[in-house]
């Protein structure tokens, strides 16, 4: 079996990055995780890569070449759409993670529609400064009870910085850059 | 510019999660051999996530939290 890794673009031809002679699908523990996203991070150095989703493996090596072909005009742009960028993240998190709890079911919903008023309060005051830094973007509101927001850009490599500081005197945890893990299945829309 | 000094700030697990296993190209269909539960593992590794951030924010109050997100009025 192969481990497919990233799919990427070298001299013109899409190529695969794999893993051969792997007996078993990998355990997503914490240490095969960072080794996945070390080694598609390292592909990035020498050209655009599509991370593929963690685990995937292939029962044949010939199977390949026909995945390659099928999917080539897809893949291709959304290589071009990645190229010369990087991932950023965003994180804001709620400064009181267990607000009052709600004594009726009235007050829940109340208090769960306030969260995501605030949420939205708190992403129209830090993304669209974000926006202005990046070519792409996903936006989630209340991704996880301790977060108001989580975004992923994509961001010019040159702009990585001042990216960062943006989003840093906003207070928000910045992190990255990553390989393009947000931008790699959402229908490129060419921008 | 110096990747590697922006790339070491802060990467939980969490962020980690989210994009290997929620991201990246899906190949689906026969060639595949699907880890068959990468789903459970998420969930089993967002709870993980949250207990160690339950535990590390009774423990560490000294870290700043970088809140910035008012919770909103009125509670």
């Amino acid at each position: 079996m192969i481990l497919l890794q990233a799919i990427g673009e070298r001299d013109g031809e899409l190529v695969a990055f794999v893993q051969n002679g792997v007996d078993q699908p990998p355990k997503p523990d914490e240490d095969a995780l960072r080794g996945h996203d070390d080694a598609v991070a390292a592909l990035m150095a020498d050209g655009p890569v599509l991370p593929v989703r963690f685990g995937t493996v292939l029962k044949r090596e010939e199977d390949l070449d026909e995945l390659l072909k099928e999917r080539e005009s897809e893949l291709r742009a959304r290589l071009a759409h990645v190229s010369g960028r990087v991932e950023m993240g965003v994180r804001v998190t709620w400064r009181d993670p267990h607000p009052a709890r709600p004594r009726t079911g009235r007050d829940f919903m109340q208090a769960k529609l306030e969260r995501v008023r605030a949420a939205r309060r708190a992403a129209d005051a830090l993304h669209p400064l974000l926006q202005e830094l990046s070519v792409d973007s996903v936006l989630q509101l209340n991704p996880r009870e301790d977060t108001a927001f989580a975004g992923a850009y994509l961001v010019e490599k040159r702009d990585i910085e001042r990216f960062a500081e943006r989003a840093n005197s906003a207070a928000a945890v910045v992190t990255g850059p990553w390989p393009p893990y947000s931008f790699s299945e959402a229908t490129v829309d060419g921008g | 510019v110096n990747e590697a000094l922006v790339r070491q700030r802060e990467v939980t697990l969490v962020d980690l999660v989210d994009r290997l296993l929620g991201g990246g190209v899906v190949v689906a269909g026969d060639i595949t051999l699907a880890v068959a539960d990468v789903d459970l593992v998420r969930v089993s590794l967002r709870a993980l996530v949250a207990s160690v951030d339950a535990v590390a924010g009774a423990g560490a109050q000294a870290e700043p939290r970088q809140p910035t997100a008012a919770a909103g009025g009125g509670r």
